[in-house]
């Protein structure tokens, strides 16, 4: 008996000492370096706040000092660490530090973070509201990050227009050394500075619902869009909220072939404004974007924001729509005669894609 | 016999790189990762945690008794015998420390872990 005891009592301790060999996970690396912006003897220009494309001479410019845009930082982003990414630690454009989506965004509706957390992690990667971000990134995970950053206040947020593709064709410098950030103390102003930017759930259904001026416009393949397939295989339902209007996108969730151009590129606002005219979306009404959890949707806000519209983001998109079993929906195109009207209850829980 | 002895350590060993694939592509992958926390809600929301949780700690106490009583009547292997005492130990881990191992797949790694308890026991008890 007393040997079962010790075995036993051995046994619980090893329990012990194994649970408390814990790993704090964090997002966002806190160990920073010296990397302060290089100061240019080209006088400061004034930045236009709605210029967010910007070509791979715009960057070079900048970064060799005949553009003084001020304090700058550039930045990769996807998700997850500098060794998640498909191409950081190969090659990244010189000086880049790596950002990780999940900085600006959490599960499980994937909503944009609480204003301390998005300020928090902000400063650790020496984010500011008067310093200018200039992002670039292989899918719209970083067009979700930059509005992340309009919406939080920062001035300045710039978009490499064909990414890292469009630096490399002009034969600019990479290197493959990961670049730590340099934490900044005080962000500069109230987060979020531009709440008017996202719309909630309440807001969004508020607004079917009662303003006719009011366009919730769908950024979602064919498939999600007729309700096919949900476009995520943690999303098990498929339709669109009841009222939304398709504003096209791309193939699959993971792409949006309708926004850019073959080289990787941005399309113009006026191709893309003729392609939302065919689909019947006008730009002199209100036009809030989504798609299934909030990347998609931030490119088309971009390119209305650049051009002087003041579009919305539907943050919570889909993903959220489809956890309220009471919101109405629609499965197929409203055009069409077969197009079903129903709840998010009724809905099967099979549509998530592979 | 030692046919389905075979058998049953291959499907343990399977089950544990299972584990450590999952965790892998949990860490790794955006799909996998958001798969996952998609799964953790679902299971949440069907089942009851602390019930599961109870009947799990039970079972495996009660294999965990029997099998340092079977090691002392040498009616089970020393190998069997650490394997198993391993095996729960972990078990007992994630289910203690939870999110602080595995972050996000400690559910998955739970269940995993508690097959492969149930299997290695049987396996033991084969003569």
């Amino acid at each position: 008996m007393k040997k079962t005891i010790k075995i036993l009592s051995a046994f619980l301790f090893a329990t012990v000492i194994l649970s408390s060999c814990g790993n704090n996970n964090t997002n966002v690396e806190s160990s920073v370096s010296s990397n302060k912006a290089e100061v240019s003897e080209v006088t400061q220009e004034n930045i236009d706040d709605r210029e967010v494309f910007v070509d791979a001479d715009y960057v070079k410019d900048v970064i060799d000092g005949k553009k003084n845009i001020g304090e700058y930082l550039i930045a990769e982003v996807t998700w997850g660490e500098a060794k998640d990414s498909p191409d950081y630690l190969k090659e990244h454009i010189k000086g880049a530090i790596h950002i990780n989506t999940d900085s600006v965004e959490e599960g499980p509706i994937w909503n944009l973070r609480k204003p301390e957390e998005l300020e928090a992690n902000m400063l650790k990667y020496g984010i500011k509201k008067d310093k200018t971000i200039i992002l670039y990134g292989p899918d719209t995970g970083v067009t979700r990050v930059a509005f992340a950053y309009k919406y939080a206040g920062v001035d300045h947020v710039k978009i490499l227009n064909g990414g890292l593709k469009a630096w490399k064709d002009k034969g600019f410098e990479t290197e493959k050394e990961e670049v730590k950030p340099t934490a900044e103390e005080k962000f500069g102003t109230k987060v979020p500075a531009h709440p008017e930017y996202v719309l909630s759930l309440d807001e969004t259904k508020d607004k079917l619902e009662n303003d006719e001026n009011f366009q919730l416009i769908s950024v979602r393949s064919e498939k999600e869009w007729k309700g096919i397939e949900s476009g995520y295989n943690y999303i098990p339902k498929a339709g669109e909220p009841k009222g939304a209007i398709w504003g096209k996108a791309g193939s699959d969730s993971a792409n949006m072939q309708d926004y850019m151009n073959e080289d990787g590129t941005y399309k113009s606002y006026d191709d893309v404004a003729k392609m939302w005219d065919e689909l019947g979306i006008s730009t002199e009404k209100e036009m809030s974007f989504y798609c299934g959890t909030g990347w998609r949707a931030t490119l088309p806000w971009f390119i209305a924001y650049q051009n002087g519209l003041n579009p919305t983001v539907f943050d919570g998109g889909w993903n959220e729509w489809q956890m309220h079993d009471e919101l109405p929906v629609q499965v197929g195109d409203p055009k069409d005669s077969n197009v079903e009207y129903t709840t998010v209850k009724e809905l099967p829980n099979d549509r998530a894609s592979k | 016999m030692k046919k389905r002895k075979k058998i049953l350590s291959f499907i343990e060993i399977l089950l544990f790189i299972a584990i450590l694939v999952i965790h892998y592509f949990t860490e790794h992958k955006m799909g996998m990762q958001r798969y996952v926390m998609y799964k953790n809600l679902a299971f949440e929301q069907n089942y009851n945690l602390n019930i599961i949780s109870a009947i799990i700690i039970a079972i495996s106490l009660m294999i965990l008794i029997k099998v340092i009583m079977d090691f002392r009547r040498k009616n089970i292997s020393k190998r069997d015998f650490f394997v198993m005492i391993i095996t729960i130990g972990l078990l007992f881990s994630f289910m203690i420390a939870k999110d602080n191992i595995f972050k996000l797949d400690y559910k998955i790694a739970i269940v995993i872990l508690f097959v492969i308890v149930i299997l290695h026991f049987i396996k033991s008890n084969i003569k």
